[in-house]
């Protein structure tokens, strides 16, 4: 691999991404909201229920009798906390993990979207596929130029989020809730391991349609339903706690690196350069 | 120096139902600057592209400095240049930061070289600026510059001059010869704009309908076409026949005269004889540049 051309590839949409403001505006607005604005909501807003009225007694009651037994269980892991702790106990550990899972793959669907039909739409895929640069390379080089912001964004909202939820719920709890291994094992194995594989789907969709709007419909009728899926049963990964977390973020990195090698294959540069010029 | 360079037999391709190439045939020598020639549609760029190898032929085979294009496309990559018909810049980077992008997908470490080149297509004080803002001049010239970073053995140009204005032409085409000239650069130029590339191609490639119908040097493809010479004169001889010095004649300007004469050797009596009636301004063979060549060419295929 030629390991120079992948990160001109990389940096140059990086470049590309950062050099237009309303790209990185709509990167940082989803972890804003789900990444901090909603938790902090929901910290003061737990906090401040009134529990003795028997209204929202009963409103917690109904939420938590709905729930399935490994969930009410977890309500009541700690029966000293108080119930307003254990509503924003259980909202910052078991909800919040799966807007940190859709953050980055919202974010960069859309640039994964982009890259391939992206180059073709400026008349530069051209440019690219006469380099002395192989496939692999520019396939790699896509992949990492939306991965890292991914990640960067992800691990951003993480850090501002800990930071802030440990700051308002200290003198609740007394000590530190986030992170713990759930969590750990959430951003840092789990969450780079499937937004790779969203982020090799869109590559592989914008090689093969004609327009960033194709790419983009395409996108959204078989990729984002599946990452909806997974983003709407995170409570129910968490619960399993990081062993599973790890076998299935190792699953998700077999098959990336799988498709990664068939990428190359299926997208050989005549067909590429057919596909994307002709 | 003139061993074949580029060997091109029994081409075809063919996209969905329309046959673009058709049995081309064709040779480069090392070191030669060659005029691909043809109507737009005619197949030259999807020639060029087959010549990179980033386009399978369907029948016939492509040698490239020894190379196989089909199969070992990345080391005539490496060893090639190529300037697109649209430049193939990035319009959200600056002129030196599109250079700096395509100098590490070439492999070209030396900074030096890309201010070199700025500066050697006008482009120094401009390098600062997004090639989005660029004029097409300035696009072309950018482009040029981005095929040159790796000192290609051989460079590809397909209508180079296309949106140039006439001092950018002259920069571009002063800078071909002089590569060739001074580093034995192996050009394969496309071009339907004849009289642009007349001076600087050795040979020529005509092209009709993906096939070749001539390749040879300005003074072959003459010799076995021009069975006449046509000369324009500018003169006050005044003619009352359509016959003047046992020459055929006819007025097609004020001052100026078409004479029709078997061959090039009756040019100096026939002015001669002109001058003891008249004066004479100028006198041209019409019948003999590209473009002329070029029609007779495609006229005699199409008979």
């Amino acid at each position: 691999m030629n390991k120079a051309a992948v990160w001109a590839i990389a940096r140059k949409d990086m470049r590309s991404m950062t050099s237009n403001k309303q790209v990185w505006i709509s990167m940082i607005i989803l972890p804003l909201i789900f990444g901090l604005i909603f938790p902090v909501a929901a910290v003061f807003l737990g906090k401040s229920m009134d529990m003795t009225t028997e209204k929202n007694l009963k409103f917690y009651h109904t939420i938590t009798s709905n729930m399935p037994d490994q969930l009410q269980a977890l309500l009541n892991v700690n029966p000293n906390m108080l119930p307003n702790e254990q509503i924003v106990y259980f909202i910052l550990n078991f909800m919040c993990p799966s807007f940190f899972l859709m953050i980055p793959m919202v974010t960069t669907s859309m640039i994964a979207a982009n890259s391939m039909v992206g180059e073709k739409e400026r008349r530069t895929m051209e440019s690219l596929l006469f380099a002395p640069i192989s496939v692999l390379d520019l396939f790699v080089g896509k992949v990492l130029s939306a991965f890292l912001p991914a990640l960067a964004v992800s691990f951003g909202a993480f850090f501002g989020f800990a930071v802030i939820v440990d700051a308002l719920t200290y003198n609740t709890f007394h000590a530190l809730i986030i992170p713990n291994a759930n969590w750990l094992m959430l951003m840092f194995w789990v969450i780079p391991t499937i937004t790779l594989c969203v982020i090799l789907f869109n590559v592989l969709i914008s090689a093969r349609v004609k327009t960033f709007q194709a790419a983009q419909n395409l996108s959204g009728v078989v990729v984002l339903p599946v990452v909806l899926l997974i983003v709407s049963n995170a409570s129910g990964l968490l619960l399993f706690g990081p062993l599973p977390m790890l076998i299935f973020g190792i699953v998700v990195l077999l098959l990336s690196l799988f498709f990664l090698s068939r990428i190359a294959k299926w997208n050989q540069r005549h067909v590429l350069f057919e596909k994307q010029i002709h | 120096m003139n061993s074949p360079y580029i060997e091109v037999s029994g081409v075809s391709k063919r996209f969905g139902t329309q046959q673009v190439l058709d049995d081309m045939n064709f040779t480069v020598r090392r070191g030669e600057i060659v005029g691909l020639l043809g109507p737009n549609g005619s197949g030259k760029t999807t020639m060029i592209r087959l010549l990179n190898g980033v386009i399978l032929p369907d029948a016939g085979s492509i040698s490239v400095g020894g190379h196989n294009p089909a199969v070992e496309g990345d080391p005539i990559r490496r060893k090639s240049g190529i300037l697109t018909e649209g430049a193939g810049m990035y319009h959200e980077l600056t002129g030196l930061q599109n250079l700096e992008f395509f100098a590490k997908l070439y492999g070209v470490r030396d900074q030096k070289r890309l201010y070199e080149l700025l500066e050697q297509f006008d482009l120094t004080a401009h390098m600062h600026k997004l090639a989005g803002t660029y004029s097409t001049g300035m696009k072309k010239r950018l482009g040029l510059a981005k095929a040159l970073l790796h000192r290609p053995e051989l460079l590809f140009l397909d209508e180079p001059t296309n949106g140039l204005d006439p001092e950018g032409i002259q920069l571009v085409m002063k800078y071909i010869r002089e590569l060739n000239r001074t580093e034995g650069t192996t050009i394969l130029l496309c071009s339907h704009v004849l009289h642009q590339i007349q001076e600087v191609c050795h040979e020529f490639i005509f092209m009709e309908y993906g096939k070749v119908i001539e390749q040879g040097t300005n003074r072959e493809i003459e010799s076995k076409y021009v069975t006449e010479t046509v000369l324009r004169v500018e003169t006050g001889l005044q003619i009352n026949a359509d016959r003047f010095a046992g020459v055929s004649v006819r007025r097609v300007g004020d001052e100026v005269l078409e004479f029709r004469l078997p061959n090039k050797d009756g040019i100096s009596p026939l002015l001669q004889a002109i001058l003891q009636k008249s004066w004479v301004h100028e006198a041209v063979i019409t019948n003999r540049d590209l473009e002329a060549l070029y029609f007779k060419v495609r006229g005699e295929q199409h008979e």
